[in-house]
């Protein structure tokens, strides 16, 4: 009998929060202690589960902002207008507290210290937290291709890592939606085309390319990069969505 | 490819990993699935998920067609993937 | 240390949202402000102008239907509640539009007894035919005395407030009237061929 190939089987794991770190005014990063975490791939995204003492369960989806190989843990979380699991994660969890994670999950939006190519990451607010986990390991590695970042932000308080961004000097590009910190020459509005060519690796270069964040602006960044000539087989996505369930 | 003012509502297959991983026991986003309508092969994370409503439903990226749709009560889970060809399933090393 | 199969581990200080049964809405249900946007493909886009619909009798026999002829139909104002069975409730919402008794008054509806809404971009539902009739169901064009939005279901969408929200199709482009009944979209994968909210008909097994 020929032997089937054997797939890791996903099931829910016991999770203690050990530490939340406050991001913005929206959003905390929350490292987690799970037994026996069999790594992740930078990219990759957890589900964690939320159980109240009646029963009622919650499940929701988060990025990793942990390097790969670092050995941590750790989900930046967003508040969503009325969403009950990031309401309580980022407001209301202490260190201490318990959740269940699933992961980690995705084998797609995923990018490997073997990729020897140049990387081009494109951030849409809160889409910038599985891009920092691909600059942490990227960075931590002292991998030798370049590594770019253009984060569009509606407002300077919305900045995630912040002080990380920063030390990337010319590496990282941070455009402003809604407000645009003082002394700023560029008005605050959506990333153009022109911009969009001017802060990112030419598509010569044959970067892999990951783009995350609002549905609405994937789309918009998919449109404009392969107009610059990126090779559509090269760019990655995720989209995350302004969830319309209550 | 959306209509001006219509927001477009899908995420990626990649969204739904976790569901899928609960139907097939392990990660298939990075699983190549074929279009049975217009023959596409694309990995399951390249999908358009449709997540909020009553159930989820994966569509072909390239034709909008249904590959997967699966609705779950508190102990049955109802599955139809007649859109979807064929699934490709790599073990990773 | 897997938790799966053994008591959930509950988070400290977490609630979720309320789940206090309000005895004016069906069990199971709470009220929302929003009207939440629930959707299974890409959001049609059909002009008032463009927009058709064809009702089909058992028979085969078709009678289409547009824009202009559904409107020189009786038209009525509807305030109704709505329940998805996704667990959301909205009250009083208001819609105008034309019983759909109206569009079926002329066709021979000999045998039958059930109705299969279909939508543009492929969404079915079942619903039993004298559900739709007495003033219990129509096609509604305005919602809060605005044209209805495409992501609400614009140009025209049915709206049959006594059954789960699912069974008001968004984009409503044909009404087939069927001898036996016959399972939709959401139908096919376990919910209820009737799916009444009072008696919480969500799913048919469990």
């Amino acid at each position: 009998m020929a032997r089937a190939a054997t797939l890791p089987r996903l099931t829910w794991q016991s999770a203690t929060l050990t530490q939340v770190r406050r991001e913005s005014s929206t959003a905390s990063t929350l490292r987690l202690d799970v037994a026996g975490w069999p790594g992740h791939r930078a990219g990759q995204h957890v589900d964690v589960r939320l159980t109240a003492a009646d029963g009622y369960t919650a499940v929701r989806p988060y990025s990793l902002a942990s390097a790969a190989g670092s050995g941590l843990v750790e989900i930046t979380v967003a508040t969503t207008p009325g969403g009950e699991v990031s309401t309580y994660l980022v407001n209301d969890a202490v260190a201490g507290n318990h959740v269940e994670v699933r992961g980690p999950l995705g084998s797609w939006f995923v990018w490997d210290v073997s990729d020897p190519d140049p990387v081009q990451l494109v951030a849409g607010g809160s889409g910038v937290v599985p891009l920092m986990s691909m600059l942490r390991t990227h960075g931590s590695a002292g991998h030798p291709a370049p590594m770019r970042l253009l984060y569009s932000v509606s407002d300077p308080e919305q900045v995630l890592y912040a002080d990380e961004v920063e030390q990337l000097a010319h590496a990282a590009t941070v455009l402003h939606t809604r407000h645009s910190p003082p002394g700023t020459a560029r008005p605050p509005g959506r990333v153009t085309p022109a911009e969009v060519e001017e802060h990112t690796l030419p598509a010569t270069s044959r970067p892999s390319v990951f783009v995350c964040g609002p549905t609405g602006f994937v789309e918009a960044m998919l449109t404009v990069l392969t107009g610059l000539g990126h090779d559509p087989e090269r760019i990655r996505a995720e989209r995350y969505g302004e969830r319309s369930s209550p | 490819m959306s209509e001006p003012g219509v927001v477009p509502r899908h995420l990626d297959g990649n969204a739904a990993a976790g569901a899928l991983a609960e139907l097939f026991g392990t990660d298939i986003t990075g699983a190549m699935g074929t279009c049975t309508a217009c023959g596409n092969r694309a990995a399951m994370a390249e999908t358009h998920a449709y997540v909020d409503g009553p159930g989820v439903v994966l569509r072909c990226h390239a034709c909008d067609s249904v590959l997967m749709r699966w609705a779950t009560s508190r102990r049955t889970t109802w599955l139809e993937m007649s859109g979807l060809r064929s699934i490709e399933i790599t073990v990773a090393p | 240390m897997t938790s799966s199969g053994t008591q959930p581990l509950v988070s400290e200080g977490f609630s979720g949202r309320m789940r206090v049964q309000d005895p004016a809405l069906p069990p199971g249900q709470h009220l929302v402000d929003r009207f939440p946007v629930m959707s299974a493909g890409p959001t049609p886009v059909v002009h008032r102008r463009a927009w058709e619909l064809t009702v089909t009798t058992p028979s085969g026999r078709q009678t289409p239907w547009d824009f202009a002829g559904l409107t020189r139909l009786p038209v009525e104002d509807v305030v109704a509640d709505l329940h998805c069975v996704t667990r959301w409730s909205r009250s009083g919402t208001r819609w105008r539009g034309v019983p759909v008794e109206a569009l079926l008054r002329e066709v021979d509806d000999a045998g039958a007894r059930y109705v299969m809404a279909h939508s543009y971009g492929g969404y079915t539902t079942n619903v039993p035919l004298e559900d739709l009739l007495d003033g219990r169901a129509w096609l509604v064009f305005d919602h809060e005395d605005e044209p209805l939005s495409a992501e609400h279901g614009g140009p025209v969408r049915l709206l049959v407030p006594h059954l789960y929200l699912w069974k008001s199709a968004k984009w409503v482009n044909g009404l087939t009237l069927m001898s036996h009944d016959a399972p939709g979209f959401w139908e096919s994968l376990g919910y209820h061929l009737y799916g009444d909210p009072w008696r919480e008909q969500r799913h048919s097994r469990d």
